[in-house]
């Protein structure tokens, strides 16, 4: 290892002989006759060496050691005595030289106790460079890494612990970690953990939760495990990940399969339902023609009627919105599909002034679809329209060419001139049971949200310049081109 | 105005048996027989012979789509379907022609009238085209012993087949008898005669 060099020398030959020595072994060396040329020179802090003469004509080197380690702090101090002052060599020992070397020079003591200062620079070197590694590996981790101090007061706090979190390290440094960070449930159970660590266990997969600045929960999965030595005592290492969107993603799974079963249990109960409904009904109507002529009665039974038949639409709505869909498709024109829903509204149109006005008839409509099911949406969005607002009803309903996923589609844009959808309405007019009508289920735009994402495409609020609510149903061409 | 019709009806329900005695008679029709299983409906169905059978599918003893096959093997009778289930299987079990409605519950009396009448209706048609179909499968059969009667006078009687059609005329007019009478007799003759060349 070739080092840089500073000799301080009073005695000009010897400072020769010293160069030519050194630069033997390719060290750089520079020189100083006296301790005020050395202590003059602004780049001390360069050197990694410093070969010093006890006896200066302007100094001993017990009065300049100290303010070398200061302006030199790298370099490694041999002093140059002779036999009759090893005392001095002794003192510079305490005051924080290296080593020392006797006079008259021999090049082998020399070499060698340069060889223990390289090798030491080395180690130094090689230590700082791992430490800074282990450093930025410890800080650029997508992990929570902490050490903790057997009371659990926090030492180190990695910078994604500060980003996950929202506390600064400055702030967390010597508070304590449990009570800091951990909701209270979990505060014993991870105590007992650190307990395990404190004993010389390693622990793995423990799932706490750490309660953020922001009072949000996070999910961490933490490995933990003792240090024996960390900054001059025992502590704990714990590294943590961040899992909180795999719990979610878990929950959410969970949820959804609860539902489904909900669903499967829902459309059972609307099925059994079917036939107590029946009996019921045969009930009513045989109720009716025995108080045929009672018509207090009769109105009562009406009454009983309307609710059982509002019964009846509520549990048809909810298993039409439970039972699988298993489409039948053909290829088709769309536009014959929305005619005969059209034309199925009939009852609902009679006497009012209502229109259905139709955009470029000249574009394209043909998709495979199912016809009923594709129907029952249009039914249902025209419905709506119709229901809006008093008459004139005006609605618009065109398709142009679209794109889903990249794929060719087609979208049907059906518009309404009715006040439109308000915020809240547009988020959650697909929502199962959300009604703004006095009679409406509720299910009737969950149902067609459902219909149209079996086809593969999708439906959707659109953006109405003008008033009046506008749903873009769009629909995957493929198969048919 | 209506025609009365002689119904049976079944259900494993009550309410529902008490609810056609009460509406079909309402309705101008007769019920003939109220049972609550397939099994006692296919064994009424033999006896009395009804005009319309109106079923439960899901019921003890034997289901209404297997009771309607029943009784259909025996009689042509016409069949309603009233169940809870739609479900594939059920639909598909109820493809065969003489169920001529399938009817989710629940139903009203203002939607039994109409399925009795369009019920009704259609039976008549699948009646009229099964008879049609018959008859030309008969006038085919009746085609076919024809002509070969026809080839025999050809032969026997030297004649060509113009003339022997004429003579099978002929006799069937002078003997009052139908053109295929008259040709199953010329065969049977030729069996009686023949050295059995007819074969």
């Amino acid at each position: 290892m070739v080092l840089d060099i500073l000799v301080i020398e009073d005695d000009a030959d010897t400072r020769l002989n010293l160069r030519d020595i050194l630069e033997l072994d390719d060290h750089h060396v520079e020189s100083a006759g006296t301790a005020a040329e050395a202590l003059g020179r602004g780049d001390l802090s360069r050197f990694s060496a410093v070969i010093l003469d006890r006896q200066l004509p302007d100094a001993v080197a017990d009065d300049l050691l100290p303010k070398l380690r200061v302006r030199a702090p790298g370099a490694a101090v041999i002093v140059v005595t002779g036999y009759s002052d090893l005392q001095g060599a002794i003192a510079a020992l305490r005051q924080g030289a290296a080593d020392y070397i006797l006079k008259p020079l021999n090049p082998e003591a020399l070499h060698a106790s340069l060889n223990r200062v390289a090798e030491r620079r080395r180690l130094a070197l090689a230590k700082e460079r791992s430490e800074a590694a282990f450093r930025h590996l410890v800080e650029a981790a997508e992990c929570l890494i902490v050490i903790l101090r057997p009371d659990r007061s926090i030492l180190y706090f990695s910078p994604f612990s500060e980003r996950l979190t929202g506390y600064y390290a400055r702030e967390a440094q010597s508070r304590n970690f449990t009570n800091l960070f951990i909701p209270e449930t979990y505060r014993d159970s991870l105590n007992h953990e650190f307990e395990r660590v404190l004993g010389g266990q390693s622990i793995r997969g423990v799932e706490v939760p750490v309660v953020c600045r922001d009072e949000m929960r996070r999910w961490v999965v933490w490995n933990a495990r003792p240090l024996d030595d960390y900054e001059g005592g025992p502590a704990i290492l714990a590294a943590g990940q961040d899992i909180t969107a795999v719990k979610l993603a878990q929950q959410r799974a969970l949820q959804a399969e609860r539902l489904a079963a909900i669903g499967e249990m829902m459309t059972g109960l609307a099925h059994e339902s079917r036939n107590a409904m029946q009996r019921s009904q045969a009930c009513l109507e045989m109720l009716a023609e025995a108080d045929r002529d009672r018509p207090a009665s009769l109105d009562l039974i009406a009454r009983i009627q309307k609710a059982q038949d509002r019964l009846y639409h509520l549990y048809e709505g909810v298993r039409n919105y439970a039972a699988p869909i298993h489409l039948e498709r053909r290829v088709c024109d769309l536009r014959e599909v929305w005619r005969e829903a059209w034309s199925e509204l009939g009852p609902s149109r009679e006497g009012r002034t209502v229109t259905l006005i139709e955009g470029d008839t000249s574009v394209g409509a043909c998709c495979s679809v199912d016809v009923f099911r594709l129907g029952q949406v249009f039914r249902n969005i025209l419905d709506n329209a119709l229901a809006a607002r008093q008459d004139p009803v005006e609605i618009r309903i065109h398709i142009e060419p679209s794109e889903l996923d990249g794929q060719y589609a087609l979208a049907v844009v059906i518009q309404d001139n009715g006040p439109g959808l308000d915020a809240e309405q547009r988020q959650k007019v697909f929502d199962p049971f959300y009604t703004t009508k006095a009679k409406g289920t509720g299910l009737g735009m969950a149902i067609a949200k459902r219909i149209v994402e079996a086809h593969g495409g999708r439906i959707s609020v659109g953006e109405g310049g003008t008033p009046g609510a506008v749903f873009v149903i769009t629909l995957p061409e493929k198969g048919t081109r | 105005m209506k025609h009365a019709l002689k119904i049976a009806v079944a259900d494993d329900e009550k309410d529902m048996r008490d609810y056609f005695k009460t509406f079909l008679p309402l309705l101008g029709h007769e019920v003939v027989a109220t049972v609550e299983n397939g099994r006692d409906l296919v064994e009424r169905c033999r006896t009395l012979r009804p005009d319309l059978v109106i079923t439960d599918i899901k019921m003890p003893d034997m289901d209404g789509i297997d009771a309607a096959a029943q009784i259909y093997r025996h009689e042509p009778i016409p069949v309603i379907l009233v169940s809870a289930y739609h479900d594939a299987e059920f639909v598909r079990r109820a493809e065969s022609d003489h169920i001529l409605a399938y009817l989710v519950k629940p139903i009203k009396q203002a939607d039994l009238e109409p399925a009795i009448a369009i019920a009704m209706r259609r039976f008549e048609q699948f009646q009229a085209l099964r008879k049609e179909a018959a008859d030309l499968k008969q006038a085919l059969e009746d085609r076919k012993l024809i002509e070969r009667a026809k080839g025999i006078l050809m032969k026997k009687a030297n004649l060509g087949e113009n003339e022997a059609f004429r003579r099978l005329q002929k006799l069937a007019s002078d003997k009052n008898k139908k053109l295929i009478e008259i040709a199953q007799m010329i065969l049977t003759a030729e069996e009686a005669f023949g050295s059995g060349g007819l074969g």
